[in-house]
């Protein structure tokens, strides 16, 4: 901002350092004061600007005026326009005969409103103090001092001129302490000096900005450090929960097959330590040997249950119609519901949305929901064993299928982890049905949960979505 | 002594360990008794003669570990051969501390289930034996008068007939007369066996 001034010639004046800019002008000849003004307001009427001119000695308001119409051909045209105004300093700053830095500095900010008022890009002022008196001189500091607040950040530029001989060097300080910067000249050569407090300022300013440069650097630092760390958080979660979903899986995975393979070993070294005994006891031999068939095969179903639970393929996706896939696995076990006494009823919904889904895998979710639900009553005798089966639309447009049965229902403590992989409360079972229809029902956008029948007994539940096209 | 032939019993949830362990441990001419839970074995009824029971760590209802407390706190005498699936380092701790005789991880090799269920009968024998001993003589003792028990106690901690009878307020003679009583009664050849049958009457809290 004080770049601009800073180049040797009276055009610096013209230019004007930068909006807001109160600086002072320390002058020897009369000549050098006129050669900057009349710069400073040519300058700033070509640009449009207001200029106000408040003349002192050793100028007239004539001298001025005059030296100005040089400069400016079309001058009169200014005046017209309360664009110039050329005024006596007297008249300006002592209107009561004395001075008044109070009230002057209240028509100051008079006289802004209405030049503001009126639009004008810029304003230039210019004031002289050879008026002044050694004994108004401490008022007038206050009063300049004062200035600086009513300059503002205003489009506003005030210069103000003192005569080199007149002022001692109390003066001088005092002038400069006021300003913001201050152009000299002498033998022939200008000066631009600094103020202390605008160095001071300037050098605050750079400290601050470099300061929050700084700050924002490594506030950003560390904000991608912090996000680094988050990510790296995160992927290390992400990694412990699969580690320990798989360490638990592998736990159950291995203690599953363990128990067939325990199973198989026992019947085997029974199987020879029979063939082995005198007699042989080949009976006896036979029975090890078709345990061990037995365990072989569960073994089997169990790598078979762990692999339909981990299958990546992605489903078959036709039109299912559920009441269809309902009635094939019915169909599939109503005989062994019959052996075992079972009352299979069945209430399906009609007019029911379809449901985009892998056929054959929805058949063995309700084949599975129907085994259990047999398997949950076929011992009981002393109360009706009857299985429901029931498909219907929800609020939602879905599909939902439930199975209920009559049987002993689900102790509250384990209904939290019939769904978990391995967990069975069957002696023979896998652990594996529920897991894995749980999870076909979840490929296919649904829910699968179990909750207590009334009066007794369990219902399994499923949800599934429609398929588009029957929603439209 | 009667002779009764051991039992094995088999607790376990799966059939295939059930039958496989059924049929290992009857190929060798064992009685074997199968239970699907602990509760079921807890309900039975069981003959009295040499056992051990053959347990799973993990079982349905009641699990192998809490019926091994179980029975401990019954004062049920029957040693345990644990085998499971996932035997970890506490829970075999656990067990061993217990009383259990032998913690086998499935799958476990027929031979040795085989050597510790021997091992274990032999024990349960031999424990049932002392046991047995120990009642006969509690069953001798309980037949002398409280003036005899009164002598016996003098008589195994070293003290004289003329101590004892000083000390009762009796004559030496009654003394003489209450000892051969004592060890008739107790089945006693001598001094130092009527103190070690003492000793061994002990050890074993008199029965109620």
């Amino acid at each position: 901002m004080a770049s601009e001034p800073r180049r040797a010639s009276v055009d610096v004046v013209g230019d004007v350092a930068a909006w807001g800019a109160h600086f002072c002008l320390f002058y020897e000849t009369k000549q050098d004061l006129l050669d900057t003004l009349i710069s400073y307001c040519k300058s700033g009427l070509e640009k449009d600007e207001y200029c106000l001119w408040i003349v002192a000695e050793p100028l007239t308001i004539v001298e001025a005026r005059a030296a100005l119409k040089n400069a400016v051909p079309d001058l009169d045209r200014y005046f017209a326009d309360s664009r110039l105004e050329i005024v006596a300093a007297r008249d300006w700053f002592l209107p009561g005969g004395a001075f008044d830095g109070k009230s002057l500095t209240a028509s100051w900010y008079e006289k802004l409103a209405s030049l503001s008022a009126r639009g004008y890009p810029g304003m230039r002022i210019t004031g002289d103090t050879t008026w002044l008196s050694k004994k108004e001189w401490t008022h007038f500091c206050d009063y300049e001092d004062g200035l600086n607040e009513v300059i503002g950040n205003q489009r506003l530029a005030v210069l103000c001129t003192y005569p080199l001989a007149a002022c001692g060097a109390p003066q001088i300080l005092d002038v400069v302490r006021t300003h913001q910067f201050v152009l000299a000249r002498r033998h022939g050569n200008w000066d631009v000096l600094e103020t202390a407090t605008l160095k001071r300022a300037k050098a605050e300013l750079k400290g601050h900005n470099e300061e929050l440069e700084r700050r924002v650097a490594e506030r950003t630092s560390e904000l991608m450090k912090a996000s680094e760390a988050l990510r790296e958080a995160q992927a290390e979660l992400a990694r412990a929960t699969r580690l320990t979903a798989m360490g638990e899986l592998t736990a159950s995975i291995a203690h599953e097959l363990k128990q067939p393979l325990a199973g198989a070993v026992a019947n085997s070294d029974a199987c020879l330590a029979w063939l082995s005994s005198q007699p042989p006891n080949l009976e006896e031999a036979r029975a090890a040997a078709d345990h061990m068939i037995e365990a072989a095969t569960r073994a089997s179903h169990i790598i078979g249950g762990i692999q339909a639970l981990f299958r990546k393929a992605a489903p078959e996706r036709t039109k299912v119609n559920i009441n269809e896939v309902i009635e094939e696995t019915l169909g599939l076990i109503r005989g062994d519901a019959l052996r075992n006494n079972v009352s299979l009823q069945t209430e399906l919904g009609s007019q029911l949305p379809t449901v985009l889904g892998d056929r054959v895998q929805l058949q063995q979710v309700v084949l599975n929901l129907v085994m259990n639900g047999i398997e949950a009553i076929r011992t009981l005798d002393d109360r009706t064993r009857q299985l429901r089966v029931r498909s219907a639309r929800d609020e939602a447009n879905q599909v939902v299928v439930a199975i209920a049965d009559s049987g002993p229902g689900i102790d509250p403590q384990v209904v939290g982890r019939i769904f978990e992989p391995f967990y069975t409360t069957k002696p023979q079972g896998t652990g594996m049905g529920l897991a894995i229809s749980r999870s076909i029902i979840e490929a296919h956008g649904g829910r699968l949960w179990a909750e207590p029948n009334t009066p007794r007994g369990a219902t399994f539940q499923c949800t599934l979505p429609a398929s588009i096209e029957s929603v439209q | 002594m009667k002779h009764d032939s051991p039992t094995v019993f088999v607790i376990d949830d799966d059939p295939l360990i059930r039958n496989g362990v059924r049929s290992l441990i009857g190929s060798v001419g064992l009685q074997v008794l199968t239970f699907g839970s602990a509760l079921d074995f807890l309900r039975s009824t069981r003959p009295d003669a040499p056992a051990c029971l053959v347990l799973d760590v993990r079982l349905p209802d009641l699990s192998g570990l809490d019926l091994q407390r179980e029975l401990r706190e019954s004062d049920i005498h029957i040693p345990i051969i644990f085998i499971t699936g996932h035997g970890d380092i506490p829970m075999t701790v656990e067990a061993m501390k217990a009383g259990a005789v032998e913690f086998l991880t499935k799958p476990f090799r027929g031979q040795n289930l085989l050597e510790a269920v021997q091992g274990a009968l032999a024990r349960d024998r031999a424990a049932r034996q002392e046991r047995a001993e120990i009642a006969e003589l509690r069953k001798c003792f309980d037949t002398l008068s409280p003036r005899e028990r009164e002598v016996l106690g003098m008589v195994v901690t070293g003290l004289l007939n003329k101590q004892i009878a000083a000390e009762l307020g009796i004559s030496e003679l009654t003394v003489k007369t209450h000892r051969a009583h004592i060890m008739e009664k107790m089945r006693a050849g001598s001094l130092a066996e009527l103190v070690h049958i003492s000793d061994r009457l002990r050890t074993v809290p008199p029965r109620e």
